[in-house]
């Protein structure tokens, strides 16, 4: 990853050098570690709400913390990284070339359709999970590929498509396995992606700098929030179809 | 306040009011959760064993082992006479990834192989039966022979192929 891709302006940046400028004190990279901070506090946050949650609203129902737990859990921490890499995405208010909007519709679409189909998957079934990951993560691709053009917006969808209705099987494939193993391995190779896609931005563009104005840690918790009420109200009292994890 | 913080606020502030209740009312919050007393829900009573719920039937009946190989049910066909009680039991541990799941699709009888040793119904309608797992793969079927003694038309009775696809089965998902 220390190889800029041809044709980028842009000074060569490898992964160590942009580590160590983020988690230094230089002003120019305060909106990357912003964001990473903002992001660890949506996690906290959407964790405590879980942990509310679940000792009120889901205490009467029966094995929730066996069932139910690890997988909200998990939710949580997609949600917050999902977003911070919204946020990220963003921040950069440049226009982009057709290749660039391609990679974010289809890394966004397809990452993001993976985790949240394979959670619903596993506590709703095949036929909800692929259908809600399918449509929330084409809209999450055609909303990160658009910035590019009509390229950027069929990537986008093609890889809501593809990874809502995959993460869907493979959870219903891995029932009779430990899920929840699986789903926080998932969860880890999809959060490094993003992570990946976030790094690519820096190669591609240059860090945000000093001018760059990111939204506070309320909004990006808030929106963080919102999706991960949606999720968990879904997951628990949605309907279900087929077998599920927890029978 | 923008405007994902305004309905964040909302969420939260239902969501809060939900749980302020649920601690007065459980009863409530269990019901809506379609989550029976006993634990299990609406969806997993279904799949739990449906051999014990719905097709225990006294008297003879006509046994087979099911097991699954390269992707495959074996026996391949299963075939009996209209009227009799047929009970199939599954080689558990051949059962494995989407193959957990077993459907006679048209005679809506399906199970979780994992909490389910096997299934029994009475073999009411004659015809060909396909069965497979919630992915359409094991590509097996049940023959039943019509009581009058006719038989079953050439496209029904003709035989399945002894080898899977190039992909697993023929699901698409390469299991």
């Amino acid at each position: 990853m220390s190889e800029c891709c041809e044709g980028s302006e842009t000074p060569k940046m490898t992964a160590a050098l942009t580590l160590k400028n983020i988690f230094s004190s230089n002003p120019k990279w305060e909106p990357e570690r912003n964001l990473i901070i903002f992001t660890g506090i949506a996690v906290v946050s959407l964790l405590i709400i879980l942990l509310v949650m679940s000792m009120t609203l889901f205490s009467q129902i029966p094995n929730f913390k066996e069932i139910y737990f690890p997988l909200l859990a998990l939710s949580a921490i997609i949600c917050a990284i999902i977003t911070g890499c919204g946020y990220h995405f963003l921040a950069y208010k440049k226009p982009v070339p057709c290749s660039i909007g391609m990679m974010e519709g289809m890394s966004f679409g397809m990452m993001a359709g993976f985790l949240i189909g394979a959670l619903i998957g596993a506590t709703n079934g095949m036929f909800w999970g692929s259908i809600v990951a399918m449509v929330a993560s084409s809209i999450i691709g055609v909303w990160a590929g658009k910035c590019c053009g009509v390229m950027g917006v069929i990537e986008g969808l093609m890889a809501g498509i593809m990874g809502g209705t995959m993460g869907a099987m493979l959870s219903v494939m891995l029932l009779a396995e430990p899920l929840p193993i699986f789903l926080a391995l998932l969860t880890f190779m999809c959060s490094i992606v993003l992570i990946a896609l976030a790094y690519m931005r820096i190669v591609e563009y240059g860090e945000l700098g000093t001018n760059t104005r990111i939204e506070s840690p309320i909004s990006m918790t808030s929106t963080a929030l919102i999706f991960f009420i949606l999720l968990t109200l879904f997951m628990v009292y949605g309907p279900k179809s087929g077998p599920v994890w927890g029978l | 306040m923008k405007k994902n913080e305004f309905m964040a606020a909302v969420l939260l502030l239902f969501i809060m009011g939900w749980a302020v209740l649920s601690v007065f009312s459980p009863q409530v919050n269990a019901q809506t959760a379609n989550i029976a007393p006993q634990g299990a829900n609406v969806n997993a009573q279904q799949y739990a064993n449906p051999a014990a719920q719905q097709y225990a039937n006294p008297g003879e009946t006509k046994t087979f082992k099911l097991t699954v190989q390269n992707g495959l049910y074996y026996p391949r066909e299963i075939t009996v006479n209209q009227g009799d009680k047929v009970r199939i039991e599954f080689d558990q541990k051949t059962f494995t990834g989407c193959m957990t799941t077993f459907n006679i699709y048209d005679l809506g009888i399906r199970a979780y192989v994992p909490n389910t040793p096997f299934v029994e119904f009475t073999a009411d309608k004659s015809g060909a039966f396909r069965t497979g797992c919630n992915m359409g793969m094991g590509d097996g079927r049940i023959i039943v022979q019509p009581a009058d003694g006719k038989k079953l038309q050439a496209a029904d009775a003709s035989p399945l192929p002894s080898t899977a696809g190039s992909c697993g089965a023929g699901c698409g998902c390469g299991g």
